[in-house]
């Protein structure tokens, strides 16, 4: 137990500047919750107050916010200088995760909630962050069979569903604006971005990633389908003759973790 | 490979692999440039965790690999000789060693047929608080260089070596915090390691001038108190500076600390078999292509002055 306790309190010191200045003040309170030996305890002590430790601090800050700015660049981006407290925030209640996709999952979550509590009030930043899971989920996350999947053609008793790779994303404002704004780094508010209701359609079916503009009558009746509710006819058979409707089989591919496309999509 | 093998001396182990000369270790802004300028390398690395997403011991498909990566991979490997070089097995990390990951690379090996593969003396994998939760430290940190270490790292090499067929080699830290009283330096560490199990050592050269110069010593000194028999790949690279230290940032080219250091350390690796350049993606666009075959012609001075019979 030692030396994993050991290796907590050093990956704990990495993961907190302020944890390292109480080690460097007060070792034996500041470890008292570790099962450390005196060796182990002199150890990190020693450690706490080195230039190299502010290094290390560095470095996991770093490696952090790198996998959100590859995942999440726009939302990111429009985090502007409040990002430093924000990850700040999301880091000091999520100990970092293994897994990239599940990592930028928490920090969407978290961004989510912010701006559902008012904490943050960029107009921009909730379909900003959907849509950048979205475009991930779809585009760079690994997924097992992802260009390979056959839809399985299920009897007309099945319901509707959207095609496992495609996604629907939706906007408040004018996403061919506010794209190309935080593609090109510039900084908020836009006051050229019409408000709205706009759909992007995010689609892989062909094996290469595209997004174009949804008719907000399709897009409301595919997320429809991704609840689990059925569309009215003429959207369902537009949606089903363009292949973006289609009626999964029970035995319909799901993603690493057991979800099915419909569910990705009706989880937003 | 029996166990009885696995304990032969790493000399006769490592004596009969291909002597490969130089390569690249890949990232995703080199996916052109392995097409176009294939005939410049003789083998292509690749860090095989990079290809896959680790969704955890209790997801039903833990490892779930990018389509995309393999499809690139499998045309490289087409071309090249793939080498592996992991960084995802956290061998030092104090709780059971990762078997699915270990069964994962066999897996990777097996399909490349590459002919040994690497990881790091490092831990970076932590328990997480359910099954459903895998932390990270966010980076490797170097594990202290006591016995009991040893004996834990000595079991663990033994276990991947009875599950992986060809060798297996581990990495030298880098590292910013030094631990007093550790019961062994690095190199007695490395030794005693590579004695014991038969593995074989990556000698990051870059990371020994990375350590040399921010704790003070002398980087020759620490090669070659190392037995330097069982090295059998060298990673060159470049840093930067980071709160007043010099970082393992592989910020473009080499460092010209390891290209004072590199014919010395090429002549007396016996069991030699390959030189990598590792630099960080970001730093293609200012590299260019030529940028980094200018590094592996350097390199491939090296290797044919010294190596090439």
């Amino acid at each position: 137990m030692s030396l994993l306790a050991f290796q907590l309190a050093l990956a704990d010191m990495t993961a907190s500047h302020a944890f390292c200045a109480r080690v460097a003040a007060d070792p034996d309170a500041a470890l008292a919750g570790y099962e450390l030996t005196p060796l182990e305890r002199r150890r990190l002590a020693a450690a706490a107050g080195q230039r190299g430790m502010r290094v290390n601090c560095s470095l996991y800050r770093y490696n952090r916010i790198t996998t959100l700015v590859a995942i999440l660049p726009g939302t990111v981006h429009l985090l502007g200088g409040e990002a430093r407290a924000v990850a700040d925030e999301f880091w000091a209640a999520h100990p970092p995760d293994r897994n990239m996709r599940r990592e930028a999952e928490r920090f969407a979550g978290f961004i989510r909630a912010a701006v559902a509590s008012g904490r943050l009030a960029s107009p921009y930043l909730r379909e900003v962050v959907d849509f950048e899971m979205m475009r991930y989920e779809l585009a760079a996350a690994p997924q097992p069979g992802l260009l390979e999947q056959q839809v399985e053609t299920g009897d007309a008793e099945t319901p509707f569903a959207p095609h496992p790779l495609v996604r629907v994303a939706a906007f408040a404002h004018d996403p061919a604006v506010l794209l190309p704004h935080l593609a090109a780094k510039r900084k908020p508010p836009f006051d050229d971005v019409p408000e709205g209701e706009y759909h992007l359609l995010l689609d892989r079916r062909d094996g290469a990633y595209h997004e174009r503009p949804l008719d907000a009558r399709l897009a409301r009746a595919m997320i429809a389908a991704a609840a689990g509710e059925d569309p009215v006819a003429h959207e369902r058979e537009e949606l089903a003759a363009a292949g973006l409707l289609v009626r999964v089989g029970p035995d319909a591919e799901t993603d690493a973790n057991g979800r099915a496309a419909g569910e990705l999509l009706a989880a937003r | 490979m029996s166990v009885s093998e696995l304990h032969l001396p790493s000399a006769a182990r490592l004596a009969g692999l291909p002597r490969l000369g130089v390569g690249v270790l890949y990232n995703p802004s080199l996916q052109a440039f392995v097409r176009e300028h294939a005939a410049e390398l003789d083998y292509l690395a690749i860090i095989p965790d990079r290809a896959w997403s680790d969704e955890g011991a209790a997801a039903p498909a833990r490892f779930v690999e990018s389509e995309e990566q393999v499809r690139i991979l499998n045309g490289a490997a087409e071309r090249l000789t793939i080498v592996g070089h992991s960084v995802g097995l956290s061998i030092g990390s104090a709780d059971p060693l990762d078997t699915g990951h270990v069964e994962q690379v066999a897996r990777w090996q097996e399909r490349y047929r590459m002919p040994w593969h690497s990881d790091h003396l490092s831990f970076i994998r932590l328990p997480g608080v359910d099954a459903h939760t895998e932390l990270s430290a966010s980076m490797a940190l170097a594990v202290p260089y006591d016995r009991e270490v040893l004996e834990m790292m000595v079991e663990r090499v033994e276990q991947v070596q009875a599950r992986i067929p060809v060798p297996f080699l581990l990495e030298n830290n880098v590292y910013y915090v030094d631990l007093p009283e550790q019961e062994m330096t690095e190199p007695e560490f490395l030794n005693a390691l590579a004695a014991r199990t038969g593995c074989g050592l990556l000698l990051d050269v870059h990371n020994v001038v990375v350590n040399a110069t921010n704790h003070g010593f002398d980087p020759r000194a620490f090669i070659f108190a190392l037995d330097l028999e069982p090295v059998v790949e060298l990673h060159i690279a470049g840093g930067s500076e980071m709160e007043g230290l010099y970082t393992d940032s592989h910020a473009g080219p080499v460092a010209r600390a390891v290209w004072e250091l590199l014919p010395e350390v090429v002549a007396a690796c016996p069991n030699l078999c390959a030189i990598t350049f590792e630099f960080h993606e970001g730093w293609f666009p200012m590299m260019g292509a030529e940028g980094v075959l200018r590094e592996l012609r350097t390199a491939r001075e090296v290797w044919n002055q010294h190596r090439a019979s």
